[in-house]
């Protein structure tokens, strides 16, 4: 028997995304005093594997299908995936999903480095750094290059409200860090609600001699 | 007294609210001065108090896209200590969080994350408070019952108020006001007595996609409550880290 992990985890986030309000806000407003008097539609922060307060939250909103959160199991790859190579692991790709194979059936896995969407995914969460527009989901980044919307590195200054699955925490420079998938998060606090910032890995400690 | 005023007038001031939407023949936004009365003398009161200490229990609405409210909640424990100490510890179903603030620093302690961040504010509770929005972004809930608030000043924005009648909370009877503003409408409940207690808090965000609200009950106010000063001091639990804020509106 299969079992299926907590979906809907990082879906409220996402959906609230979708209507482009400011998950920050949101957080202001259900914290804040007299209701925080925030603009934004309330998000839960605390929704993680570890934490797992609300479980099946829809994640189809009308005929929109948002991404699924990274663990999703399937017992069978979704109509129209398509298998892919990329970064030495085969992927079964189904628009913005990346599932890898997981016991008789299929996983959601965090969105590889090099992988290609056609589209901005649906309820992800738009992040300017710079001049540059990325879109963040899944703990993954998206930027519109030539050959469409790639998963790119996650880049530094970028904000978000949830670590990618699987980050180990860590300490640089006696301050806490988290890492994952390459990059380097520093948590915030943005108003009351705790965030994670991408920051400049670390230079490399000159070898002993 | 004012009950009694409110009984010969109570039901004329509902039909009102119901066909006037609180505006004037003249066109301009009503503003009973009864409710006025009211507020300000709650206020007061409890402005006026060198130490207070209340709970509150809070619900309030997240909609998704669909139209779906789903309601969350929490449990407050607020406690403040003129000049300038405060301590609250808020217990919700998304997030533990508590403040200290000793009259120097002020604490936000997170505890799913284990990480706290301070600030500096000045000694006094109103400047206090401010400093938390301004410098850090964040307030505490119903903080604003207790000092000068930046939530006052939104109240100086009422665009039309309203007493509605007598009506029970928790069996006590109180005072019920309903206030509009640009973008929350807030209605009130204080205790019909001497003690003006505000008793029930209800803010509808009419802005917002569903107009989600943000309901609090508020009980046992104690105005001479222990409260030793160490009770303001944060120690951080082990294998908690300071992280520190963003400013608000952007980034560090």
């Amino acid at each position: 028997m299969s079992r299926v992990r907590a979906i809907a985890i990082p879906v409220a986030a996402a959906i609230a995304a979708l209507l482009g309000v400011s998950t920050s806000a949101g957080a202001q407003y259900a914290w804040g005093g007299w209701g925080g008097w925030g603009t934004g539609i309330y998000v839960p922060q605390q929704m993680t594997q570890a934490h797992p307060v609300v479980r099946n939250v829809p994640y189809r909103v009308g005929k929109w299908e948002l991404p699924k959160p990274v663990g999703t199991y399937v017992p069978a790859p979704p109509a129209g995936a398509i298998g892919k190579a990329i970064g030495g692991k085969q992927y079964f790709q189904a628009g913005p999903d990346f599932y890898l194979k997981h016991g008789q059936g299929l996983i959601v896995a965090t969105p590889p480095l090099g992988g290609v969407l056609d589209r901005v995914p649906i309820g992800s969460e738009s992040i300017r750094v710079g001049a540059v527009e990325y879109h963040a989901y899944n703990g993954a980044f998206v930027r519109r290059t030539p050959k469409g919307f790639e998963i790119v590195p996650a880049p530094v200054g970028a904000v978000v409200d949830k670590l990618p699955e699987g980050a180990t925490e860590t300490k640089i420079g006696g301050k806490r860090h988290y890492l994952a998938g390459g990059a380097v998060y520093r948590p915030y606090y943005r108003g009351a609600t705790v965030v994670y910032q991408v920051v400049e890995p670390p230079k490399a400690e000159p070898a002993p001699k | 007294m004012i009950r009694s005023i409110v009984r010969t007038t109570g039901a004329a001031l509902v039909a009102g609210l119901v066909l006037g939407a609180g505006v004037t023949g003249q066109g301009r936004p009503h503003i009973d001065p009864l409710a006025m009365r009211i507020l300000k003398a709650s206020d007061a009161l409890i402005q006026q108090a060198e130490r207070v200490h209340f709970r509150a229990r809070i619900n309030y609405d997240q909609v998704l896209p669909t139209g779906q409210k789903l309601q969350f909640g929490g449990d407050l424990d607020l406690a403040v200590k003129r000049p300038g100490r405060i301590v609250a510890t808020y217990r919700g179903d998304l997030d533990v969080k508590k403040v200290f603030c000793d009259g120097k620093r002020v604490t936000l302690y997170d505890q799913a994350a284990n990480v706290y961040g301070v600030i500096q504010v000045p000694e006094k509770l109103d400047g206090a408070v401010r400093a938390m929005a301004e410098e850090a972004g964040f307030s505490i809930p119903l903080i604003d019952l207790v000092c000068v608030r930046p939530g006052f000043e939104r109240f100086s924005r009422i665009q039309s108020g309203h007493y509605v009648g007598v009506h029970r909370i928790a069996g006590v009877p109180c005072h019920h006001l309903a206030f509009t503003g640009p973008k929350v409408d807030w209605q009130l409940w204080i205790e019909d007595s001497v003690r003006f207690l505000p008793r029930k808090v209800v803010i509808t965000h009419k802005t917002l996609p569903g107009a989600p609200q943000y309901v609090a009950w508020i009980r046992e106010w104690d105005f001479a409550p222990n409260l030793p000063d160490a009770l303001f001091t944060f120690r951080p639990p082990a294998g908690a880290d300071e992280i520190e804020f963003l400013k608000p509106g952007g980034k560090k």
